[in-house]
């Protein structure tokens, strides 16, 4: 029934955890794993935060793969784990992403949702190892797509500043300790969750603007066309 | 804990430990730190960026107000973080000191995914769900009493406020706590409370549709959010208008409340919300025990009559007369029992409708279309 006062439609930030799962994730596998489980644990745990932030989560090596698909955690009852093996394709990832949102999106309108801009967290141990990742990042951040999402990356190990700076559209963060894989791991999830819970309070996306073990990357400046 | 003057030297409360809230947190604070020597205790510092210019006269009124209201400051020092005093370094406000939320409201909750268990505080976002929701994570599912409960709580901690002039803005999921064991609350970020309006405090999922964006908030606000909190908190619903619908199935007893929350949540003119205190006073009187009352004022049952009610402003029931409803308007009544809240007994009195003079008597078989919604 409708009562009189119309209240607006909830909020929802879709929101993508992309995860490098490459061959040289393999030393860290266990401790993304159970990173990953605290913060999908702490997501669900929260209603309040849950009911704000859906969560898909997608990896890619060689190829990309849909691990989770966008949802309310609230409901899930397992939680995926991934493992590590394969080339650092970021196309694919990209590509993936995009495909997804156009799927998610509508869906979410469909459910009475108003749909904020999506916001991708990526972490990533090292360079890119295929060819066009820079024209699948181009479309999947291209001005005329509505639907583009923030792109925020998180880098350690063999990842680079130059190329996290170039596929990061908000803030790019690169381990002040390279290798200590786990430390970031940690560090990159955890503030993704805090990320999240302040966002659900604010209704905004609220960055972060430092983040602990991590140097911030500087971006490319806009200009006005 | 009542230990601090109301203005205390930063250098007094002893050395800091660490900041329970990361360097992200935003807001009007760079970091809530435990006092080493007292850990009941918080010092909230100010992030002079976001917050400059402290208002310096409503904290010191703030920090007062309890000495002067007698039991209401005890519950709003017993049930809220409220603020001890203002923290001061070189001769200026650089924050706030307030009471940490109590330990033993803490308790384990289960993840239904992994089955681990955390023990920690719980924000009353989680007793806004049903209660297998709840039960899922380990915790005693609360019944409808120990949702009365907390809501009772909420609800005074309201009337108290909105009685004195202050504006808290801020009901939402994440500012109070629930100890589920007790069904004890704690509400916080009271220290940013203000006298009378302020600018527009936007609250995720407790927008106030009299009260858009930029829009000041006031005390009709508070009555809004508070009021969508209680009803989410009674219902385990969440949605607004899923919550109105599953009140209106709610027991009998809790009739009184009901109506109170339904006025406010859809009220279309925010000056005639009906007020915290009102809803404080029904959710006090409702009990099971009561069962067969409809209202705090023991009506058992409104009987259709063939006619007006037997003497202008006086309803029969029994031997006795009791308050009639007290709307005019057919259309609104269908849906607002009687709204008598008074603890008093049944007995005879005068019916107070100010405009009384001007009632008229309901069309023919109002009185059986309204038994028959209350039934």
């Amino acid at each position: 029934m409708t009562y009189p006062g119309t209240t607006p439609a909830s909020d929802c930030l879709p929101t993508y955890i992309v995860l490098d799962t490459s061959g040289s994730m393999n030393p860290h596998v266990a401790s993304l794993n159970k990173t990953l489980e605290v913060v999908v644990d702490s997501v669900a745990d929260s209603p309040r935060v849950a009911e704000f932030a859906h969560i898909s989560i997608i990896s890619f090596n060689t190829r990309a793969h849909l691990i989770l698909p966008l949802t309310d955690v609230q409901g899930l009852t397992s939680i995926p784990e991934v493992g590590c093996g394969g080339e650092t394709n970021y196309g694919e990832a990209f590509r993936m992403v995009k495909e997804r949102i156009n799927v998610d999106v509508p869906e979410l309108r469909h459910q009475g949702r108003t749909v904020l801009r999506p916001t991708v967290f990526m972490l990533t141990d090292g360079g890119p190892t295929d060819d066009d990742w820079q024209e699948s990042f181009a479309e999947l951040v291209d001005d005329s797509w509505s639907r583009r999402p923030h792109v925020v990356t998180f880098g350690f190990g063999d990842a680079n500043a130059g190329v996290l700076s170039q596929i990061s559209t908000k803030m790019a963060f690169l381990a002040k300790d390279a290798y200590a894989g786990n430390t970031a791991i940690t560090n990159f999830l955890g503030e993704l969750l805090r990320t999240l819970i302040k966002s659900s309070s604010t209704g905004n996306v609220e960055l972060p603007t430092e983040v602990e073990g991590f140097k911030t990357v500087s971006l490319p400046r806009e200009y006005m066309e | 804990m009542t230990g601090y003057p109301p203005i205390v030297e930063l250098a007094d409360l002893g050395p800091l430990g660490p900041s329970i809230v990361g360097p992200n947190a935003g807001g009007e604070s760079i970091g809530i730190q435990t006092l080493d020597d007292d850990p009941e205790m918080l010092a909230k510092l100010y992030n002079p960026r976001r917050l400059a210019r402290p208002d310096i006269g409503a904290l010191d009124r703030l920090v007062g107000l309890p000495e002067h209201l007698g039991a209401d400051g005890v519950r709003l020092r017993s049930t809220t973080s409220w603020p001890r005093s203002r923290i001061v370094s070189g001769g200026r406000t650089i924050g706030v000191l307030i009471p940490a939320a109590p330990k033993a409201m803490a308790a384990e909750v289960q993840s239904p995914i992994t089955g681990k268990g955390e023990t920690r505080l719980i924000e009353v976002d989680l007793l806004a769900k049903p209660d297998e929701y709840i039960a899922r994570r380990g915790l005693p599912a609360p019944g409808l009493l120990d949702r009365l409960t907390v809501c009772r709580q909420l609800a005074a901690v309201g009337a108290i406020l909105s009685g004195n002039g202050v504006v808290y803005a801020d009901w939402s999921y994440a500012n109070t706590f629930w100890g589920p064991h007790d069904n004890t609350v704690f509400v916080i970020d009271v220290d940013s409370c203000s006298f009378g309006s302020r600018g527009h405090v936007q609250t995720v999922g407790f927008e106030d549709p009299l009260t858009p964006i930029g829009v000041r908030v006031d005390a009709a606000t508070d009555q809004y959010r508070l009021a969508l909190l209680i009803a989410r908190c009674l219902t385990g619903m969440r949605e607004r208008d899923e919550v109105i619908d599953e009140l209106s199935s709610i027991d009998p007893w809790l009739h009184g409340a009901r109506d109170v929350l339904v006025d406010i949540l859809t009220s279309t003119d925010r000056g005639r919300r009906l007020p915290l205190r009102r809803l404080a006073d029904v959710l006090d009187q409702a009990s099971p025990d009561r069962s067969s009352t409809v209202d705090g004022a023991n009506v058992t049952k409104w009987r259709p009559r063939g006619g007006p009610p037997a003497q202008r402003g006086h309803v029969t029931v029994g031997s006795s007369s009791v308050q009639a409803p007290s709307a005019v308007k057919t259309n609104q009544m269908a849906r607002t029992p009687p709204t008598q809240a008074r603890r008093s007994p049944l007995t005879t009195r005068s019916w107070n409708l100010p405009n009384a003079a001007a009632w008229t008597p309901p069309k023919k078989g109002f009185w059986r279309r309204l038994l028959d919604r209350w039934n």
